[in-house]
């Protein structure tokens, strides 16, 4: 560093002004030195671990069989299965049940368990004197002997609308639930009430992992 | 009268010099080391980095909407780590596959004598996978692999997702685990 020893007269600032602001550089500075070293003292070593992980989705659907053997995926209610009742549906007359069979299994496949609601939904005049009752039977086929030796699932409940949760379980793949359907009409049908569909949906809701 | 002057200043210099000693003073420096290693229920302890991440046992490829998935990692320093530190969940490094919309997860740090299990989440809410951000999660690691800390997650498929979309698919996720030394 070098400096003048002499000065004009005439110098804007005084030498004493100049020594101040040598003397604050300098102490910002050596301020700023500090800061640096500081920061080094902040920062510390650092090291990575990396986890990852698989995700797969499993697979799940259930079919249903009008006759017990040939299934196959209804799943809308345009492509509903028609129920086949053994006496005829169309000529219902009051206190005089008619049976029909049912299947339904989880598609090949499946990676899990299901539990099944069962909704009915009909807006025809008769429904309303209309009411179901469902039993599983052991093997398949629906007539009143093979219903009153049934389980018991849904019993007695409104064609117009209802709903019956968690009514049986699927616990491995196309091995059939056999159903047997009791559509009974009430003492008071009306004779010559104009008929149409009931609708069943069997909802399937996958539960746990099957092994 | 100024060489004479001169010549007097010598004489007395000279008869000023007496003994002399020196003192040294010494001292060795090394840097700390800090390296932390990690392990899960099916790989030993190793360091793991982004190319060979360590596999998170989830056991999910077969998975369902609403059913819970666990798998821990654990985290600790190197046996010739010297200094301590923390370890937190520092992002998700990668995460791909069609299933990924479908999925949401939590992770909270657990005792390494604890399993991981739902009963670790106590009203920890989900959230999505994102690339984005991560849960807040930390532990402290001790020197020398004297300290394991162990992060429990938990993936589902989040409820009500479509089965047609999602069903048999599969995505893969990666997390970053970013340890820092105390000092």
């Amino acid at each position: 560093m070098t400096t003048t020893t002499t000065r004009p007269a005439t110098a804007g600032a005084s030498p004493d002004r100049r020594l101040l602001s040598r003397r604050v550089r300098a102490i910002l500075a050596g301020g700023l030195v500090l800061g640096i070293g500081a920061a080094v003292t902040l920062a510390a070593w650092n090291d990575s671990e990396f986890a990852t992980g698989t995700f797969g989705s499993g697979s799940f659907g259930i079919e249903g069989s009008t006759n017990g053997t040939a299934f196959a995926d209804h799943p809308a209610e345009g492509s509903a299965a028609g129920l086949t009742f053994e006496v005829s549906a169309g000529d219902l007359a009051p206190e005089e049940p008619v049976y029909a069979g049912f299947a339904v299994q989880l598609a090949a496949g499946s990676t899990t368990a299901a539990t099944v609601d069962i909704s009915a939904s009909s807006a025809a005049a008769i429904a309303p004197s209309l009411t179901y009752s469902v039993v599983r039977t052991t093997a398949f086929g629906c007539t009143a002997a093979t219903f009153a030796a049934g389980t018991a699932l849904v019993t007695d409940a409104a064609t117009t609308a209802s709903t019956a949760a968690d009514i049986f379980t699927l616990a491995a793949v196309t091995t059939p639930t056999n159903l047997c359907f009791k559509v009974t009409p009430a003492a008071s049908l009306p004779q010559g009430v104009a008929g149409g569909p009931v609708v069943w949906e069997l909802a399937a809701e996958s539960t746990t992992t099957l092994p | 009268m100024l060489a004479g002057a001169l010549v007097l200043g010598i004489g007395g210099s000279l008869t000023m010099a007496a003994w002399t000693d020196d003192e040294y003073a010494s001292a060795a420096f090394a840097s700390s080391r800090f390296v932390v290693e990690s392990r899960t229920a099916s790989s030993a302890w190793t360091s793991h980095e982004e190319g060979s991440p360590a596999a998170l046992a989830f056991s999910a490829t077969a998975m369902s909407p609403s059913t819970s998935y666990f798998a821990h990692v654990d985290v600790r320093t190197t046996a010739a780590t010297t200094v301590g530190g923390t370890v937190a969940l520092e992002k998700t490094s990668s995460a791909a596959g069609p299933l990924l919309p479908a999925l949401e997860y939590r992770v909270v740090p657990i005792s390494a004598t604890v399993t991981c299990a739902a009963a670790a989440f106590a009203g920890q809410p989900y959230v999505a996978i994102s690339l984005t951000s991560v849960p807040s999660a930390s532990a402290a690691l001790l020197a020398s692999s004297a300290s394991t800390a162990r992060f429990c997650f938990e993936v589902r498929i989040k409820s009500g997702s479509s089965g047609d979309t999602y069903q048999g698919t599969t995505a893969a996720v990666t997390w970053q685990f970013a340890a820092t030394s105390s000092s």
